[in-house]
Formats: C-alpha cells, sequence, structure tokens
C-alpha cells in the first residue's frame, strides 16, 4: 500500500499533483488499469465506438463517401417492412437457422459418443474430428466449391457412378442454400463435437451402471440417463449456433454472391450489400440493429425455454 | 431371493493386472456375506463381476442356481447401492425407484404401490417429489437402497455404502441395514475396508488381499481365530500386536523376554497379542517392563503405544505414565505365517 508523504498537503500545487500521480502510480489501481487498457482500448476502438457509430448511422441517411449525412430519423426503420428482398432473406435465414442448428448438434453428438471410448488412437479420431474448426472459412469454401462443382466435382461423380441424378448445386436457386448448409454443419461439427465430448466425460458413469443393472438397455440408457444431463452443453451450442446462423455471411460470400437470383441471400449478406455494394449505409445499420434484436429475443426466448429442461449436474 | 456362487473367478485386465485370482465364494440364500481387505484388494471388483458390470477372465458366477457369467447387468435381477448413490439427478426421488420398474414393463399401479411401500419401510414417503441435490448424505443413501430394494432382487450388492456419510451417521445406517436385512431376508454383499461394518454386520466375512481370500468364516471366528498374520493385522481395531520371535526350548524369546506357549514345529514366529488382551499393571506387579512411546486417549480408554525392545506394541488401558505392562492370561502366541 503505498503511503502519503508527510509534506505532501503543506507543499505547493505542483508538487501536490506529483504526489499524487506517485501515489496513483504506485497503487494497486494503477498496476490493474496497466494490465487492462491495451485490451479495454482495442474493444472501445473496434467494438463499442462501431456499435455506436452505426447506431447513430441508422437515423441517418450515408452512402460512405459524401459528407453530407443528413438525419432522416425512423426512415430507416420504415422503409424495412415494404423491403421484399429483406423477407426473402429473413426467409432463407430462418431455412438456415433450422436445418444449421439441429444438424450440427446432432452430427456432433453422434461422432461425440463414438468418440467418447477408450480405443487405439482415440486421441488422433479426436483431433480428426476436431480438425474442422482449424479450417479456415476461405478454405472450407474452395473444398466446398470443388466437391460441387457441376461438370468436374467429386460430388456429381458419385452420383453418376450410382446412376443417381446430378444436381447443379451452388449454381441452382434450388439447391445452392443446402450446399451451404452442408458446408457450414461440416465446418462447426468439430466444435460441436468438442462441446458434446467435454460434456460427455463429465457424465458419472456410475449412473449409467446404475441403469444398465436396473435393465435399461443401452440406447434407453441414452435417451434417459446421458442425454437429459447434456442438457446444458445442448442449450449452450443451441443458443451460439443460433447466433451464428444468424450471422451467417461467409460462406455466402465466397461461394454464391447471394444469387443464383437471392437464393442464398441471408440478413447479413443483404446488409453488407446495402452498405458496400449499393451504399445504403444508414439504411443497412438499421437492418443490423433489427438483426441484433432478433437474436437478443431469440437468445432469451431459447435460455427461458431451454432452462425447463436443462439440468445442471450438482 | 437366491444363493449366490463364484467358481473359480478370475480377472486379469489387459495390462497384466490380476485383480482377482480362482475366486471361490458361495453365499446362501438369504445370507449377509461381507467382502471385507484394503483398497486394491479385488473386493469391489468380486461385487462387479456379480453385478454384470465387468466379466471374469475365467471362472463362472452363478445365481439362483443358474449361470450368470455372460448375462448383462439388467439381465440377472440384482440390484446394487453404489458408493456415491448413483441417483439419477434429473429425476425426483419416485422416479428414481421407479426406474428400474418401468425397465421392466411393470403395470403402473404395481410401480406406484410398491414406490410407496418402499418408502414406507425407509422413512422417504415425504421426499418422493424431490431432486437428488435436495437431499442430505443420510437421505440419499436410502433412496439408493431403496432404488435397490424396490425391484425385490435376487441378490442385494452394496459397494462400500456407508463411507460417504459422517461417523455418526454412518452408525445410525448401520443398524437400519442390520435391522433392514433381517427384516427382508434378501441375500446380501456387501463391500467396505471397515472392519467395524464387517463385524457388526456380516453373517459371515470374506476377508481379501491382493485378489485373494484370506479367510472366509463368521466375525467371531475370523476375529479370534485369523487364519494368517494378514487377516490377524487387518481384523480388530485397535489393531492386533503383531511381534517376531525366535521359539528356544519350547518357549518364545519375545524382545529378551519369554513367553509360557510355543508352538512345534517352527523356530521363528510372529506372536500376534490383542491390544485388549494386555493390561497395565501396578508398579512392581509381575509382567513385561517397556517404555511407553506416546497415548491415544479413546475415552472410556487409551491407546498406549509401548516399546518392547525395538517393537511397538498397543496396550488398552486407562493410565499413560509410569507403565508396568502384563501379559493377561488369554495371551496365546501363534504361529506366523510371515
Amino acid at each position: 500500500m503505498a503511503s502519503a508523504t508527510p509534506t505532501a498537503s503543506n507543499a505547493a500545487p505542483p508538487a501536490r499533483r506529483t504526489g499524487l500521480l506517485r501515489r496513483f502510480s504506485g497503487s494497486e489501481h494503477a498496476v490493474g488499469w496497466a494490465f487492462v487498457t491495451p485490451a479495454t482500448v482495442l474493444i472501445a476502438v473496434f467494438g463499442l465506438l462501431p456499435i455506436l457509430w452505426s447506431l447513430l448511422l441508422s437515423f441517418q441517411k450515408s452512402d460512405l463517401l459524401t459528407p453530407e449525412t443528413p438525419f432522416v430519423g425512423l426512415d430507416n426503420y420504415k422503409q424495412i417492412p415494404g423491403d421484399a428482398t429483406f423477407r426473402l432473406a429473413i426467409e432463407h435465414t430462418i431455412v438456415y437457422t433450422v436445418l444449421f442448428v439441429p444438424a450440427t448438434m446432432i452430427v456432433g453428438l453422434l461422432i461425440a459418443a463414438a468418440l467418447n471410448r477408450k480405443v487405439r488412437g482415440i486421441s488422433i479420431y479426436r483431433t480428426a474430428a476436431y480438425v474442422t474448426m482449424a479450417v479456415s472459412t476461405i478454405n472450407e469454401a474452395i473444398i466446398f466449391m470443388w466437391l460441387f462443382e457441376p461438370s468436374f466435382g467429386v460430388v456429381n461423380a458419385v452420383l453418376n457412378g450410382l446412376g443417381l441424378p446430378q444436381g447443379q448445386w451452388l449454381s441452382s436457386p434450388g439447391q445452392a442454400l443446402y450446399v451451404i448448409v452442408a458446408m457450414t454443419v461440416w465446418g462447426w461439427t468439430g466444435f460441436a463435437v468438442v462441446i458434446y465430448l467435454a460434456a460427455l466425460q463429465g457424465v458419472p458413469k456410475e449412473l449409467q451402471e446404475a441403469a444398465a443393472i436396473d435393465g435399461a438397455k443401452p440406447f434407453t440408457i441414452f435417451r434417459t440417463i446421458t442425454f437429459p444431463l447434456l442438457s446444458p452443453a445442448t442449450l449452450f451450442l443451441a443458443v451460439w449456433l443460433s447466433i451464428n446462423a444468424l450471422q451467417l455471411f461467409d460462406e455466402v460470400y465466397l461461394t454464391t454472391r447471394g444469387g443464383p437470383l437471392h437464393s442464398t441471400t441471408v440478413v447479413v449478406y443483404y446488409l453488407f450489400d446495402q452498405a458496400f455494394q449499393q451504399f445504403n449505409a444508414g439504411y443497412a445499420a438499421a437492418l443490423a440493429y433489427v438483426l441484433f434484436l432478433v437474436i437478443l429475443v431469440i437468445t432469451f426466448i431459447q435460455f427461458r425455454v431451454g432452462n425447463r429442461f436443462v439440468h445442471y449436474n450438482r | 431371493m437366491a444363493e449366490v456362487e463364484y467358481r473359480k473367478v478370475t480377472r486379469r485386465y489387459p495390462n497384466g493386472v490380476v485383480a482377482l485370482t480362482e475366486f471361490d465364494l458361495h453365499v446362501d440364500d438369504g445370507e449377509f456375506v461381507i467382502l471385507v481387505g484394503p483398497s486394491g484388494c479385488g473386493k469391489s471388483t468380486a461385487l462387479r463381476l456379480l453385478a454384470g458390470l465387468d466379466k471374469p477372465t475365467s471362472g463362472e458366477i452363478c445365481v439362483g442356481g443358474a449361470e450368470v457369467t455372460r448375462q448383462g447387468p439388467g439381465d440377472r435381477d440384482i440390484a446394487m447401492v453404489f458408493q456415491n448413490y448413483a441417483l439419477y439427478p434429473h429425476m425426483s426421488v419416485y422416479r428414481n425407484l421407479a426406474y428400474g420398474l418401468r425397465q421392466r414393463k411393470t403395470p403402473k399401479p404395481d410401480i406406484d404401490r410398491r414406490v410407496r411401500e418402499i418408502g414406507e419401510i425407509l422413512g422417504i414417503v415425504e421426499l418422493l417429489d424431490r431432486k437428488p441435490a435436495q437431499l442430505s448424505g443420510g437421505q440419499r443413501q436410502r433412496v439408493a437402497m431403496g432404488r435397490a430394494l424396490v425391484r425385490e432382487p435376487q441378490a442385494f450388492l452394496l459397494d462400500e455404502p456407508l463411507s460417504n456419510l459422517d461417523a455418526k451417521l454412518r452408525g445410525q445406517v448401520r443398524a437400519e441395514l442390520k435391522r433392514l436385512h433381517q427384516r427382508l431376508g434378501i441375500t446380501s454383499i456387501y463391500v467396505t475396508h471397515d472392519q467395524v461394518e464387517a463385524m457388526t454386520l456380516g453373517d459371515r466375512i470374506c476377508v481379501m488381499n491382493q485378489g485373494e481370500v484370506q479367510q472366509l468364516g463368521t466375525p467371531q471366528d475370523v476375529y479370534e481365530h485369523p487364519a494368517n498374520v494378514f487377516v490377524a493385522g487387518f481384523m480388530g481395531s485397535p489393531a492386533m500386536n503383531l511381534v517376531p520371535g525366535t521359539v528356544a526350548e519350547g518357549q518364545v524369546l519375545l524382545g529378551g523376554h519369554t513367553l509360557r506357549a510355543a508352538p512345534a514345529g517352527h523356530d521363528d514366529v510372529v506372536v500376534g497379542i490383542r491390544p485388549e488382551s494386555l493390561r497395565i499393571a501396578p508398579q512392581g506387579h509381575p509382567g513385561i517392563q517397556v517404555t511407553v512411546d506416546f497415548h491415544e486417549p479413546l475415552g472410556s480408554h487409551a491407546l498406549v503405544h509401548c516399546l518392547v525392545g525395538h517393537d511397538s506394541v498397543g496396550v488398552v488401558g486407562d493410565s499413560a505414565a509410569g507403565l508396568v505392562v502384563q501379559a493377561g492370561p488369554d495371551v496365546s502366541p501363534a504361529p506366523g505365517n510371515g
């Protein structure tokens, strides 16, 4: 603890300031601030500032180029309900979320259950399952564009070999969104595997043994004992993946750019399109705030509903 | 209810560790047998093999005369109480009790009747709607026993069920267990490393060490006639004094002192004397002169640790200073196997 010097109170103002400075620089507060300042500055500049600026922007008309940004009140927000493309983007985002979130969780759970055992080389399999998370989105997109390339892609080659009809995939308005679902499920499965695997390892073995002695078969044990005890992980994944699904952008930007015929235009891609291609930055900011509120409400509902079914093992 | 039998059961793990070697045990219908021994002696392995949670490397296990060695745990009609109770945390007490009956497709009215019956017997009726997290240790213990008993199994297995309770509660639950067994008469196999539980609960005790049976007998038999040095040292609290001695001219030489009785056919022996078979004699009385090392006051008496030569000997007494320890009339030096 720093202590005040006896002469500090009688000294001239500059000397008092020096004393205060010395006292502050030697205190725990100063050390604490020294540690948190870099992170605080980064968060403020790249997080807080854009949030506040975009809120201001949503009440302005701005093309990001001209310095005039007239205040338009709620005009940007009033424009949203009548925007047919935005409604389409919402529809695509909902379809994507409804498919992506459960699919990722189910595939993740099945792989985690398969990996939750003691077999030779298990760490290699576990690493392999997680490696999809380490692959960058651009690589993921390139791999899937190759796989689903209509003329030379592996998927069509396999379908051809099996005598099944081939698809146009990312070039087809009816199929492109589903290819993006497959791509992102593949990309996020590793994350779901890790979360579920950790949760599975937290389920006491005695509970499964007790259920086996009680006469339950393996699938019943999984359904009635193991799965309910994974509920915190399930809720976490449902919330986390939903937030990510509603913010889908990278994969769409890298593969289809919202096409063909707007069939993969999702909310965040549309927002990007409005801001940086149509230069309606004010309108895009308003869309961003609507999306933010939607995510907030959905997450709140997920927690409220989910907590009824979640059991935190105590 | 049924008799249980292990026939030359061996369990060897893939890493080469042998947990159980040619284990033979016959438990009569309605009998309460205790498997007791130090950690790693194979007692829990024996119980898990009987429950079907593990498979033996060789040998057979029979329940009610039928071989069950390759049957799954659910097909053996056996119930088990785990050390940490293993109650299903997301289910109410009622659903915990009913789970096994539901798996066996018992009609709902029967489930309800049996759950409430067992609830009455164990005094947990008012807890039926609670979750395990809302119960005390003793209550969880009773629910775990209820879950095992509600199915009316052929045999009842208990794996150190009292070890998570405090000393006072342990005594109470021990008495309840004894009463419950007398009332229901279910064939029970109970694993513990606590010899007080072994002595008080069992019709017979099976003392185990390093995967082998050391002695099988009634508690009194095991206590009074230990089969070997391990059993002698393991059973009894405070532990039996085991002092190396030499036989010469029909007498046992013990740390410079001579004892009357001597077994034939041995040169070196281990003399076992229970601390309560020794008493502290006043100065001047005949006996063995010892040095008091330290003493442990235990309320009604004290355990006095004395040095006889280089050997430490415990004596149950009521004083700790200026002691002369005299061998009691019931001291009977026994030949040691060690």
